[in-house]
């Protein structure tokens, strides 16, 4: 008879915890054990008591009103948050904001900071309306990538950007990141919001993916060629900022919408053809064979490029 | 009812378990939910890692990771025992032999248990898992499962019948 020989520390928790109930031989074998040895009895009795008290701690029904708490999984969190929590962005648009409700974005902007500031290239995509690529890495103080998104979490580093104007007014902005791999994600923000335009849409056409919301005062449109997931994961890193400032908070002649160094060829060029924002593929903003390097995301202009020097 | 749609659907019916264990965890109901909501969200990121296999296994490791990351961060010396409020060690805790084992002295006791052995007895008793699951669940080998569970089993024994002295409550400071 082999019977208690075994029984360990393990057996007498296991049963304790009702783990031996699938296992009805070795139940009986550890039964037998605390027959002969009473005093182990106390260790079971010790563990089912503290199971107890915990599970009346904690309960359970009190739980089961999830509210807002599961909406964290699945892109309906996306839609829950993005309106109200799109910091980075956010503060990009409400630098467009400024410059839309303000309508005095460019007529402040020395032209003399600039190296090539204003370039104008009518394309299919935009209309009539006007495309100016602006550089102005000689205007201090004026680095858009501190606006800008971070999207390091998800491995993309901002490159450049793309003001876009209509008439005056800002018509919308598009920031570039690119992930180690070399693919590249473009932000765009803009100033209108599509009527009746859905709240969040995902559309995936062939390696491009694009993803597009709106908070009912800007649109923003995320285009990739990396992953679907990789995009849901920058619009979900996104979502993670903090919420955006207000408007009014902002002083009213505050430079924030003004944009930092870029070299305008690498959005498409001195002779236009610039990207749509419904239309670009991902590597719209390749840096054309020869075109001078875009300056680093700090803003900061190498001394060879800059205007002056 | 598409794939995703399916998947959400079975997701929200294990927050309820998710919220319990990061209570027992957290032992504050904000920061519970706090850590549940970082938690789905990160599954939501990492839902296409997901090889099969159980769902809730799954959520809480990923729960308890995201628990364990934000431990990391706060670096631990931002909890300090606080013995102004409540007095001495000596005077919070009555005499064993007068220490009713209420619900408030098994709190005291579970917060006293270091995170690792808190996290094996609580789950084990509030899911009512095998040993080789809630291993899974919180992403350790299952004799590591077995001895945190012993030892927080032997520990919260001791304190709550005062062999062991009990604390007095943390009491989270900048």
């Amino acid at each position: 008879m082999t019977r208690n020989r075994d029984i360990t520390e393990l057996d007498l928790h296991a049963y304790a915890d009702g783990l031996l109930d699938l296992e009805p031989e070795r139940k009986e074998e550890v039964e037998a054990y605390l027959h002969t040895h009473p005093d182990k009895l106390v260790l079971v009795s010790n563990v089912r008591e503290q199971n107890e008290q915990i599970r009346a701690l904690f309960g359970e029904a009190e739980w089961d009103d999830t509210g807002e708490t599961a909406r964290a999984f699945g892109p309906s969190s996306a839609r829950r948050i993005m309106p109200v929590s799109f910091a980075g962005a956010g503060k990009i648009a409400a630098s467009l904001a400024i410059g839309v409700v303000a309508g005095y974005l460019i007529s402040t902007w020395p032209e003399v900071d600039a190296r090539q500031n204003i370039q104008t290239a009518g394309t299919a995509g935009m209309g009539d309306a006007a495309l100016h690529l602006a550089e102005a890495g000689a205007r201090p103080g004026l680095a858009l990538s501190s606006l800008a998104p971070d999207l390091s979490a998800a491995g993309f580093r901002f490159e450049a950007h793309e003001v876009e104007y209509r008439g005056e007014a800002v018509d919308h902005l598009r920031l570039r990141y690119r992930n180690e791999a070399g693919a590249a994600a473009v932000l765009t923000v803009a100033a209108q919001v599509p009527q009746g335009a859905p709240e969040i849409d995902m559309v995936q056409e062939g390696s491009t993916t694009q993803l597009r919301w709106s908070d009912g005062v800007f649109s923003y449109e995320l285009v990739s060629d990396a992953s679907a997931e990789e995009v849901r994961n920058l619009a979900g890193i996104l979502t993670e900022e903090t919420p955006r400032p207000q408007l009014e908070t902002l002083p009213a002649g505050e430079p924030v919408q003004q944009v930092d160094a870029y070299d305008p060829q690498g959005f498409g060029g001195p002779q236009g053809n610039a990207p749509s924002a419904n239309t670009a593929p991902a590597n719209a903003f390749e840096q054309p064979q020869g075109a001078p390097a875009l300056l680093p995301a700090n803003g900061t202009m190498p001394a060879e490029m800059h205007p002056q020097g | 009812m598409g794939p995703m749609d399916d998947l959400e659907w079975h997701v929200e019916r294990e927050v309820p378990h998710l919220r319990r264990f990061a209570y027992a965890l957290t032992s504050r109901r904000d920061e519970a939910d706090d850590l549940v909501q970082d938690a789905l969200e990160r599954a939501w990121r990492k839902r296409h890692l997901r090889r099969g296999g159980a769902l809730r296994p799954w959520l809480f490791k990923i729960l308890y990771r995201v628990f364990l990351n934000g431990i990391r961060k706060k670096k631990m010396p931002v909890v300090e025992w606080q013995e102004g409020e409540m007095g001495t060690a000596h005077e919070a805790v009555p005499p064993a032999q007068d220490m009713r084992l209420s619900m408030d002295d098994m709190s005291r006791a579970l917060e006293a248990l270091p995170e690792e052995q808190r996290a094996a007895v609580v789950l084990v008793a509030l899911e009512g898992v095998s040993y080789d699951q809630a291993a899974e669940m919180l992403g350790i080998p299952v004799n590591t499962l077995r001895s945190r569970l012993f030892r927080g089993r032997e520990k919260l024994r001791e304190l709550m019948d005062g062999t062991e002295e009990m604390k007095p409550r943390l009491r989270r400071v900048k």
